[in-house]
């Protein structure tokens, strides 16, 4: 592949990849978040140059320069963000070196206007984290649930292949937009279509294929979900809506899954009863409102596209949040938290609120342009059904901000003073990040 | 506008500081009550303080999110609500909860005076939804400290709510098919073309957002697990003022979006009015201790608001719209008197109680006041509107309007019958010896409440005689013009 320029951000990213994990050998590893921070808002910066223009099976069109501007910023606060986290002072390098290379599988993912291209993207972002979730330091139930996602990702991965291998059987392009017709021509093309489906909903924990996410979410240590939930996740969500954008005729299966979804994801978080469980199972919910978006035709893609960030921005807040509590807490000591880190509390309880679509939060307004977007496509059913299960969810996230919790030793709790200026940022964005929208639209 | 903006947002910066506080703040929280009361004066009386009064915050196919509009009915209720506010806070001077119920008070009523000044359907939906979460944080931080009663409640509210947004979604994205103009300002959408079998389903919709708050009759049972559960105190502004929302909401935007719906649904509603007048009635017979006496009271109230304003008649409307301020005064009263005897250490089951008269006989005559304005007696606040609303509705459903004017009769039942377990009768043995009567501060606090029942029930033209323009253009049009008028 030649030189484009749509391939300077992944470019950005990959060299500051390439040059963190060579710093751990020359001593240099506590620089490298910052290194790796400032490189990934020069590809942000790059990303929004580059914005609309046509390369070589990779294509920044307005929702895929969205999310990889957002995903390469995020990448960036997570990365300032766990530097204060004593997670990340064994080999810092490789950490950040793993992270950045992440998020260079990540934009491939946004961008991807070829299958090959996305599976790379695809293997990219979740190859680091069989080693990240089970980073020396963290507990044995961290090595336990990088176990489990490697075993399940991997399975995944290889669907994917496999309906890429039909695909290209059916007509024998690559291409996400092939030359003749689209990609579910003919019936090799059909089933290899599905298979994609399926495999992207696994990674999102979309129901039936849910089975993982809970374990995952309970074991795993809280900084490093910031990038799994708020970065890798969104970034599958981009896949799909590359993927959807191309195939109309995929709109009634999303409908099922995200029926489903919505249904079950509700009820498995209702009767969670451990905090991180019940975040696991709510995002089962979460992938069934995107794909409720997805369901909706062309205005559904702009909806979806905006319900990813939004999810991912308010990942990042949960697990900012959780990352100053013990590993192990089933519910959040609020009485402790509010004392000693009082934003990042305030952030924490915003962040429920706003998952569970409160307004005037960033989570309600994602919510509501779901719910046009499926009225406007006439599917009332998905829209009600959103709408009951995000009034349920009021349930469970509420009784975590309820839930009586006491720490038995208040010093287990992580204590950053820097933390609360991320806290206070992380506020300003989810409480009024809506009013940039007519920003963004002018 | 200026002045509005800051009637919403500061009762919501002192709840903000209230909780970042150590102290319990009371003087500072009746301060900011008192100057919000004189805010809604001013608001409500000052010359050209009315009609559209500014936009802000304009996000594009949403429309402007902070469009502000004073109409007569929308500044009256407000002021009905920033004077429960200074009551409701001086009943809970004294409880160890202060400061949480404190703050929830005043974060509802800054999202009620949203609700009052606002144009724009979504605003209007924000506010509607931060007055739900405020009322549940009230809910489980007073009183008993339900968790279950708060989760009821908040169900109960965020459900229909979400029903409420959907039904408004439709209405919104039809008339940005019919019009080409995506906006959710109530101007534009009372303008919309809506056929005849999906504006019923959309009325249901916006009538489980906006009656479960009242609470319209089959959607009334948080009432029992809220009212029973939140300290007395709380729930004179709960019952008061927040339960407004929900009418004022039918009034002001269900039924000018869908006029032809409401029309349809008017015999339904009348007679859910009813059933839900005797039903509530019923339950305050057989209440089990006296918060859910009062309790129940106020939903046969509301449920008589609730009929009266289905009735979708001239006469039939103002009652509802009046016996929907006076019930604001009246149930204040109530649970004020209720609030009163818990914090004499009375628990209000009614094996503890009797006789109560001859050791607080202040509080005694304050109590048949009460009651009686309760009851609907002739010159006290409720009468006006309890008459009016089921004469208007007597000329649209009669049988209907007869089961509800039973409810007021077994009212006057429930309400001696309770007195004469209170007050009357031997002295119950259980009572404590140095029972206090009415304080200094407390009996002012009556007076005030007493005062405005008695203005409310003597001289019901102070507000009558505004109906006609109270109630806003559109809703005057559908009622007038049988719904044809837009």
């Amino acid at each position: 592949m030649a030189y484009s320029p749509t391939l300077l951000p992944l470019l950005i990213v990959g060299a500051a990849a390439l040059i963190a994990f060579l710093a751990d050998a020359l001593r240099l590893g506590r620089l490298m978040p910052w290194l790796g921070g400032i490189s990934s808002i020069a590809a942000a910066a790059s990303i929004f140059v580059e914005h609309m223009a046509l390369g070589a099976d990779l294509y920044w069109d307005l929702s895929a320069t969205l999310l990889g501007v957002y995903l390469s910023l995020a990448m960036a606060a997570g990365l300032f963000f766990i530097t204060f986290h004593p997670l990340s002072r064994k080999m810092t390098g490789s950490l950040v070196g793993l992270l950045l290379t992440m998020l260079a599988g990540s934009l491939m993912l946004v961008s991807a206007q070829n299958l090959l291209l996305m599976f790379v993207g695809l293997e990219l972002q979740v190859l680091p984290f069989f080693a990240l979730l089970a980073w020396p330091g963290s507990g044995r139930a961290a090595v336990e649930s990088a176990f489990k996602y490697a075993v399940l990702a991997g399975l995944a991965s290889a669907q994917f292949a496999i309906g890429i291998a039909l695909i290209y059987l059916g007509d024998g392009s690559l291409a996400v937009i092939p030359p003749m017709g689209d990609m579910t021509s003919n019936v090799f093309g059909l089933m290899g279509v599905l298979a994609l489906l399926a495999a992207l909903s696994f990674e999102i924990a979309a129901a039936p294929f849910h089975a993982w996410v809970a374990d995952i979410y309970q074991g795993a240590p809280a900084p490093f979900l910031i990038f799994l939930a708020g970065v890798a996740k969104v970034a599958i969500m981009g896949a799909l809506i590359t993927l959807v954008a191309a195939t109309p005729k995929l709109e009634i299966p999303i409908a099922v899954i995200a029926a489903t979804s919505i249904v079950l994801g509700n009820i498995l978080a209702y009767r969670a009863g451990h905090l991180r469980r019940m975040l696991g199972y709510s995002a089962i919910a979460h992938a069934g409102y995107f794909l409720a978006a997805l369901a909706a035709g062309p205005l559904g893609i702009m909806a979806g596209a905006i319900y990813a960030l939004v999810y991912g921005l308010m990942n990042i807040g949960t697990f900012m949040g959780l990352s100053a509590l013990p590993e192990n807490s089933i519910a959040i000591p609020w009485a402790t938290l509010r004392e000693r880190q009082p934003v990042l509390a305030g952030l924490l309880g915003l962040t429920l609120l706003s998952l569970a679509g409160m307004p005037p939060s960033i989570g309600f307004f994602a919510k509501l342009l779901v719910i046009i977007a499926d009225v406007h496509d006439q599917a009332y059913w998905l829209a009600i059904l959103i709408a009951l299960g995000s009034a349920f969810s009021f349930a469970y996230y509420l009784s975590t901000l309820w839930k009586p919790s006491v720490l038995s030793n208040p010093d287990r709790l992580l204590h950053r003073r820097s933390w609360e200026t991320f806290a206070a940022l992380g506020i300003l964005i989810l409480l009024f990040g809506w009013l940039l929208v007519p920003l963004g639209m002018g | 506008m200026i002045l509005v903006t800051v009637l919403i947002l500061l009762p919501w910066g002192a709840a903000l500081w209230l909780s970042a506080q150590k102290q319990s703040g009371q003087y500072l929280a009746m301060t900011i009550a008192l100057v919000e009361l004189l805010l809604a004066l001013i608001q409500r009386f000052a010359p050209g303080a009315s009609g559209t009064l500014g936009h802000a915050l304009h996000i594009p196919y949403l429309g402007s999110l902070w469009t502000l509009h004073a109409g007569p009915l929308g500044s009256t209720l407000a002021l009905l609500c920033a004077l429960l506010i200074p009551v409701s806070l001086a009943f809970a001077w004294r409880l160890p909860e202060f400061r949480a119920l404190a703050s929830a008070v005043l974060v509802m009523s800054g999202a009620l005076f949203g609700i009052f000044f606002a144009q724009n359907v979504l605003m209007f939906y924000i506010f509607y939804e931060i007055l739900a979460l405020a009322s549940a944080f009230m809910i489980l931080r007073s009183g008993h400290k339900s968790r279950a009663a708060a989760l009821q409640f908040l169900l109960y509210t965020f459900v229909g709510s979400l029903l409420f947004l959907v039904a408004l979604v439709v209405v919104y994205v039809l008339h940005g098919q019919q019009t080409g103009i995506y906006n959710f300002s109530i101007l534009q959408l009372a303008d919309t073309r809506i056929t005849g079998g999906l504006g019923i389903w959309l009325f249901l919709g916006m009538v489980a957002g906006l009656a479960v708050k009242m609470p319209l009759f089959p959607l009334h049972s948080w009432a029992g697990t809220g009212y029973g559960n939140a300290a007395p105190a709380g729930s004179v502004f709960l019952s008061g003022a927040a339960v407004t929302a929900g009418a004022y909401g039918l009034i002001h935007f269900a039924i000018p979006m869908l006029p032809q719906a409401a029309l349809e649904f008017a015999p339904v509603g009348i007679i859910l009015g009813a059933i839900g007048t005797l039903y509530g009635a019923f339950l305050a017979l057989n209440a089990a201790n006296l918060r859910l006496f009062a309790a129940w009271a106020s939903v046969s109230h509301m449920n008589l608001v609730a009929l009266g304003l289905f009735a979708l008649q001239t006469q039939a409307i103002h009652g509802s719209v009046f016996l929907l301020i006076a019930h604001g005064v009246v149930s204040a009263g109530l649970f004020g008197v209720v609030s009163i005897m818990e914090s004499r250490g009375l628990t209000g089951e009614w094996a503890g109680l009797g006789g109560l008269f001859r050791r607080a006989p202040r509080l005694g005559a304050w109590m048949l006041f009460f009651f009686l304005a309760g009851m609907g007696l002739p010159g006290l606040a409720n009468f006006p509107g309890e008459f009016l609303s089921l004469a208007g509705a007597f000329q649209v459903l009669p049988w209907a309007a007869g089961l509800a004017t039973l409810g007021i009769l077994a009212g006057v039942v429930y309400f001696l019958r309770a007195y004469e377990r209170i007050m009357l009768g031997p002295l119950n043995g259980t009572l404590p010896d140095n029972l206090v009567d009415l304080q200094q501060g407390e009996w002012l606090l009556f007076w005030v409440l007493g005062l405005l029942t008695l203005w409310l029930g003597l001289d019901p033209q102070v507000i009558l005689a505004h109906l006609g323009t109270m109630l806003s253009i559109h809703s005057g049009d559908v009622i007038a013009g049988g719904g044809h008028g837009l």
